[in-house]
């Protein structure tokens, strides 16, 4: 038995080569320093997609993706069929904790200034993973097609209306016409259980061999203070030391995950009415509260400019800036200490923190 | 009495622990995905479907109609006597709807050339089975079909 184990072990070893890849896992070293905990993102975020490519699929065995029968199939799910309110209640937190923990991975590696030569391509794929999965929560928000995904359908396609030239057709082309309706489900539909996902899939793999080919990225101020005392940062193999940490994690988040779900499922709003006014207090998901509390503290008109298309071109150029960070902030790019980018990045997390906090207490 | 040697290393006990620990966990995580996926929405069959006399007065003899039982599709035979005969339309063999041909004065289920005599009885082909045969009885001015199985019993009482 023994034997033939390791004859079986050998015969997939020599085809498939998973021992190159621990071997690899071995001789990569991974960093140890006080800034080591923000490396554990990333993997966090890889088990709650894997979660996310599960679950969708299995939902999608029963959703219904019409005006006509997606909220009563949503409905059906929740109530009617074995541990569909489990299933989807996963679904709905895993996303969720992606994008919260999306968003933790973002800040920190912008604050670390992990963008810094060569790994530039890793920052620009990872910002457009960023926006494919807050596209992710807003797509999959509007599926169950109930009011809250009715107000959320009409906000979020009105806001490209207010770029200038090209808003319109923007609008038009996320719409399918004019007004929210029937087809703008088909096509929310379309983008978040097929194009979204894929263009994820494919900026991910370019993002994981990018980060394996790259090591991990050391923050400045550590890599000086090693210079300067003449010491090696400590290091080590991310084969078990890490992988063990990535599954420790991992189990943690997974219980955090099915805690949430089971104490509070997703919920289901009511039918939609289009001729019924937005109910009072009606707010967008809570990742997307910073954007409207500013669209909301915004006055009417700014220096005789539409405020809504002030505050959606300054929030576009604050985007473009933080896209572009590796080929704007040329003193990180010299391993030297930027602290204009470090208070760029520290204002938007508090812009961030803050305005969510506001919108969701207010 | 202690035991000199144990029959089972440390390790092997720990490897067993983590396995069967990992193992449980999967199970817990897929039942409740089985269970969804193999959900099979049971539809009711109704206790009876009812067809008026003046309907059947209407069909030709020897011929027949298809009508709705559920979600079972039915055929309604009137013979050259007159008598009215009710079958489940789904072949035995593979679940094709089966069609009454009046010169032979059989069932015949075009998708592999089986062949039904005029009780329902598998005569010829792959068929395996004979037809489900309803039964039907005159009450008043309709005739009451009903399913053998699932609402037979009932249907008689009332």
């Amino acid at each position: 038995m023994e034997e033939q184990k390791i004859q079986v072990k050998k015969a997939l070893d020599e085809r498939l080569m998973l021992g190159a890849l621990i071997d690899l896992a071995r001789k990569k070293l991974v960093p140890v320093h006080k800034h080591t905990i923000w490396y554990y993102m990333g993997a966090l975020l890889l088990i709650l997609f894997m979660i996310q490519m599960v679950t969708g699929p299995i939902l999608l065995f029963y959703y219904k993706p019409t005006a006509e029968t997606a909220y009563q199939s949503v409905a059906e799910i929740m109530v009617k069929l074995p541990y569909g309110w489990l299933i989807r209640s996963v679904h709905h937190w895993a996303s969720n904790l992606m994008i919260l923990i999306a968003f933790v991975h973002f800040f920190s590696t912008f604050l670390v200034k992990a963008y810094r030569r060569p790994r530039e391509f890793t920052w620009l794929t990872g910002m457009v993973m960023f926006l494919l999965v807050l596209f992710l929560g807003y797509t999959g928000y509007t599926l169950p097609f109930d009011e809250r995904a009715f107000f959320a359908l009409n906000v979020g396609t009105d806001m490209p209306g207010a770029i200038p030239v090209v808003g319109q057709y923007v609008l038009e082309f996320l719409r399918g016409g004019a007004q929210v309706g029937a087809h703008t489900l088909n096509r929310f539909f379309a983008l978040h259980v097929g194009v979204l996902p894929l263009a994820l899939l494919a900026v991910l793999a370019i993002h994981i061999i990018l980060v394996q080919m790259h090591g991990m990225s050391v923050p400045v101020s550590i890599e000086k203070k090693a210079r300067e005392e003449k010491k090696k940062i400590p290091a080590k193999p991310m084969f078990p030391h890490f992988v063990w940490h990535d599954a420790i994690n991992g189990l943690v988040l997974v219980g955090l995950l099915f805690t949430l779900a089971i104490c509070m499922p997703s919920e289901l709003g009511s039918v939609i009415d289009y001729l019924k006014p937005a109910p009072v207090g009606v707010k967008p998901d809570w990742f997307f509260l910073w954007v409207y509390q500013i669209l909301k503290w915004i006055p009417t008109y700014v220096l005789g400019i539409e405020g809504e298309v002030v505050g959606i071109t300054g929030l576009a150029l604050a985007a473009v800036v933080i896209f572009c960070a590796p080929f704007v902030d040329w003193k990180s790019q010299r391993n030297e200490r930027s602290p204009l980018f470090t208070a760029f990045a520290v204002v938007s997390l508090l812009v961030f923190l803050v305005c969510t906090a506001i919108g969701f207490f207010f | 009495m202690k035991i000199k040697e144990s029959l089972l290393s440390r390790r092997d006990f720990f490897t067993g622990l983590i396995y069967g620990s990992l193992g449980s966990v999967a199970a817990y995580l897929a039942y409740p995905v089985v269970r969804f996926l193999y959900y099979e929405k049971k539809l009711p069959l109704p206790k009876a479907v009812t067809i008026t006399l003046a309907d059947i007065e209407k069909l030709a003899p020897n011929s027949a109609v298809y009508f709705q039982y559920g979600y079972l599709p039915g055929i309604l035979v009137r013979t050259e006597a007159g008598e009215v005969k009710a079958f489940s339309a789904k072949c035995t063999h593979l679940d094709c709807n089966v069609n009454y041909k009046p010169d032979t004065k059989t069932f015949h289920c075009a998708c592999h050339d089986g062949y039904f005599d005029i009780t329902g009885k598998n005569i010829a082909g792959p068929p395996p089975k004979p037809l489900l045969a309803f039964s039907v009885k005159q009450e008043g001015d309709v005739m009451v079909i009903s399913h053998p199985e699932e609402g037979g019993a009932e249907a008689k009482k009332a």
